[in-house]
């Protein structure tokens, strides 16, 4: 494993602790969500996971290395993007780069063709020149992600990244995370903008109140008891289709009709029951126009995380 | 070798290429512009002393002073004009620049990200001293070309030019890592260009005070406090036109043997008091870096501060002939002297509310020397510091000094100091905003004046009539305060653990 996190509490005045008894392991090439409300401690575990914060008690290893013992060693392996992170506005962002390459002792010409090369990739080739100040939001954050991959880390942690962009930009972003994860890097995410994570993260870690409360691969979480809200549009025989959702079985939780011909059910099982489904619809005659899910796995699994913590 | 990669970094962050050859050539043009200001003013100047001889000598009788015009050379006022741009320079502009950067690095959040870059606590204050003024440093080349040239070819002795560029040095390194804890030091982040401008307003008074003292008999030892003054006893030590424009024809006093020996040993002061000052504060600085939610001094480093502040400006009366006029009067003069030196050291060295409470509530008793506990045996320890010092210093003094109302006084500005950090500690935990904290420090400020002035009433023997009143309503005052911000402690120390 790249990271190890076992049993690490932190705690700012010895009354509550921001975070406590967290455990969890991430992976090379694979991404972790670290989700839940704001106040969770997930910025708090990041700060940890950066050596900014020294944890009360327990242990985290990156890459075997112990950052209470060798932080120096960690940070060469970590690239840290804080949630709203500042950039030095009077500079180009090849100045930037170069700062940031230069702290890290990355040599002349390693330096050069890395910032080239980031500047490529992040699409940001043609405001090499131009000051920061006068980059777009989306551009600032993919600057700020190319900053943390200056020195060649193998972890990124990246917290809060796609808050306050436009859908755009995060599609940018997101498909430079999959680059990165198919490179091998260990990423860890901290959002609580759950669809952002959907499709990107291979495994989640669910925090309330400091705790982690549910953490494993997604597939598992979802696919073990995850229920799915789908949302079925048909376009003939509604009544037909409403017979076939009563008769469905144990595997449909729960049924409203929002309009004419107009579904949500709550499914278990994934996609091989929403086959099934859609399957008896079909020979009982209903005209199917459209099923999706109204909410991703990950979304499922933290609602259902966070209602069972409430109960 | 991390120091130099922070140094590198911070000098070409965001630098164009080439511009270390466009910032010599401004260097350049600088001393050019200084040359032809030199070479404006001194013929008028050598004119004006050569008219000046020539009315004393009509005089009846004829009045014959030092003066020698043929020191208005242009290379001579060029030297003088280089070191007032290297003094301004270093001892003013790079600290300012080191506190506003800092101060903008952390308002802007990117001092976190440096933090999360390999580069040790040394290196990134090395950066900061170094690397932030660099372009600043090289602005000053040709001003210090300039003055190298004058001890060169010109009529500056080398002896000069060496303790010149030492307190220069070592002046401009301690001046730099006071800007890097002014910025470092305050909670919250504070505005980059108030906390460079206060530092700059701060050291510009220190220095003219300081140069003041160089060219004074008596307060000459104590120039070194500044390496501004340290700087200026270098100049006037040699009989030259730095002499010549800063005492005039009336230089009579440069004829005193004390003055005479007290001029060399101020640049060795000075550099040994700036790098022991510098090491002192960096290593503060470095803890703060490392661990930014510490206050900026250890018990241990606050304690050593103030004894260095002790050692400086008391060791001039030890070394000189003023020993002998230490009485009561001067204890107190200086304890008032010292007083800004505790309550500076004192403050920073208390923890905030968190790191108190988490002390508290974790139940252990605490060392006096952790980071987590008040201040008040640090600041106790310094205050006995100074109680034994004065007590040896005053000597034969003591007997005659203590009359009984000055006993009471004693006892009564002992008393206020030793209530002192009661306040540091209340200011620290129990407000969290700057506003409160600082309304907080305004009114301990006005109670203690008020203490002031009342034990000096008292030991004036002054109480009569409405003086009277007032020692009484201050005495009243003065076991009240410190009461009511005790018991309000203890009020937040319960409300605390009860959470």
């Amino acid at each position: 494993m790249m990271i190890r996190v076992e049993d690490v509490s932190l705690s700012y005045d010895g009354v509550r602790d921001a975070v406590s008894a967290l455990g969890f392991s991430v992976a090379p090439g694979s991404i972790f969500a670290l989700v839940g409300p704001n106040g969770a401690g997930k910025t708090s575990t990041l700060r940890m996971l950066a050596t900014l914060q020294l944890p009360s008690r327990g242990t985290i290893r990156i890459d075997g290395i112990d950052v209470a013992r060798d932080a120096e060693g960690a940070r060469r392996r970590v690239g840290y993007l804080p949630d709203n992170f500042a950039l030095y506005d009077q500079m180009t962002p090849v100045d930037y780069l170069d700062f940031f390459g230069r702290c890290y002792e990355v040599d002349d010409t390693t330096r050069k063709k890395r910032i080239d090369a980031l500047l490529d990739e992040f699409d940001l080739g043609q405001k090499r020149g131009a000051t920061i100040r006068s980059l777009s939001r989306g551009m600032r954050q993919r600057l700020g992600v190319a900053k943390t991959l200056m020195h060649g880390p193998k972890v990124l942690l990246l917290d809060e990244p796609a808050s306050a962009l436009d859908p755009g930009a995060r599609m940018k972003l997101r498909d430079a995370l999959l680059r990165l994860k198919a490179r091998g890097l260990a990423i860890i995410i901290s959002s609580h903008i759950l669809p952002d994570l959907a499709g990107l993260a291979d495994a989640v870690g669910i925090m309330e109140g400091g705790r982690m409360i549910r953490t494993g691969a997604l597939d598992g979480i979802a696919g073990d008891d995850a229920r799915i809200t789908y949302v079925i549009e048909v376009r003939a025989n509604a009544d037909k289709a409403a017979r076939v959702l009563n008769e469905f079985g144990p595997r449909l939780h729960a049924r409203r009709e929002t309009g004419p011909g107009r579904f949500e059910v709550e499914l278990d099982g994934g996609p091989d029951t929403v086959a099934a489904l859609v399957e008896a619809l079909v020979l009982r005659g209903a005209r199917v126009a459209h099923v999706a899910p109204r909410e991703s796995a990950i979304e499922a699994v933290y609602r259902k995380s966070a209602a069972t913590e409430v109960a | 070798m991390s120091m130099r990669v922070a140094i590198s970094a911070f000098a070409h962050r965001g630098a164009r290429r080439g511009a270390a050859a466009t910032f010599l050539v401004y260097s350049a043009v600088l001393t050019g512009a200084l040359l032809l200001l030199a070479a404006w003013i001194a013929p008028e100047a050598r004119l004006s002393d050569l008219e000046q001889l020539r009315m004393w000598g009509q005089m009846n009788p004829p009045y014959h002073p030092t003066l020698d015009p043929s020191l208005w050379t242009t290379l001579a006022l060029g030297d003088v004009l280089a070191l007032w741009v290297l003094a301004l320079g270093g001892f003013v502009l790079a600290p300012a620049m080191v506190a506003a950067a800092v101060a903008n690095e952390r308002r802007a959040g990117t001092l976190d990200q440096l933090r999360t870059t390999p580069l040790s606590p040394l290196a990134l204050a090395a950066g900061m001293l170094v690397g932030v003024p660099a372009r600043l440093y090289l602005l000053l080349a040709g001003p210090l070309a300039l003055h190298v040239l004058a001890a060169v070819a010109g009529p500056l002795p080398l002896s000069a030019l060496v303790s010149s560029l030492a307190v220069l040095a070592a002046g401009t390194v301690a001046s730099a890592t006071l800007g890097l804890c002014v910025a470092l030091a305050p909670r919250q982040e504070s505005g980059g260009a108030f906390a460079a401008l206060g530092v700059a307003a701060l050291l510009g008074v220190f220095s003219l005070t300081t140069c003041g003292f160089a060219s004074d008999r008596h307060m000459v030892a104590w120039s070194f406090l500044h390496p501004a003054g340290a700087l200026d006893a270098v100049m006037l030590a040699p009989q030259g036109l730095w002499r010549r424009m800063i005492v005039g024809p009336w230089g009579g006093h440069f004829d005193s043997a004390g003055y005479q020996l007290a001029l060399p040993l101020v640049p060795i002061a000075s550099v040994v008091a700036s790098l022991t000052f510098a090491a002192i504060l960096l290593r503060a600085a470095c803890r703060k870096l490392a661990a930014p939610q510490l206050p900026l001094f250890g018990k241990r480093q606050a304690v050593a501060l103030f004894a260095f502040a002790t050692a400086v400006v008391l060791g001039p009366l030890v070394a000189n002939d003023h020993l002998g006029e230490f009485d009561s009067n001067g204890a107190y003069a200086f304890s008032v002297l010292l007083l800004p030196a505790l309550v500076a050291v004192g403050l920073f060295a208390t923890p905030t509310f968190e790191a108190w409470a988490l002390a508290l509530r974790s139940g252990g008793r605490t060392r006096w020397t952790s980071d987590d506990a008040p201040a008040h045996r640090a600041v106790w320890l310094m205050l006995a510091l100074w109680a034994v010092v004065v007590f040896v210093m005053l000597g034969d003094h003591r007997m005659h000094g203590f009359g009984g109302d000055e006993l009471i006084a004693l006892c009564w500005a002992t008393l206020l100091a030793v209530t002192l950090p009661v306040y540091f500690l209340f200011a620290s935990t129990r407000y969290a905003t700057v506003a409160a904290r600082w309304a907080f420090g305004v009114a301990v400020a006005a109670h203690v004046i008020a203490q002031m002035v009342a034990i000096g009433i008292v030991r004036g023997n002054d109480a009569r009539g409405f003086a009277a009143t007032y020692v009484t309503l201050a005495g009243i005052a003065g076991v009240f305060v410190p009461a009511w911000t005790a018991w309000r402690q203890h009020a937040l120390k319960v409300r605390t653990l009860a959470r």
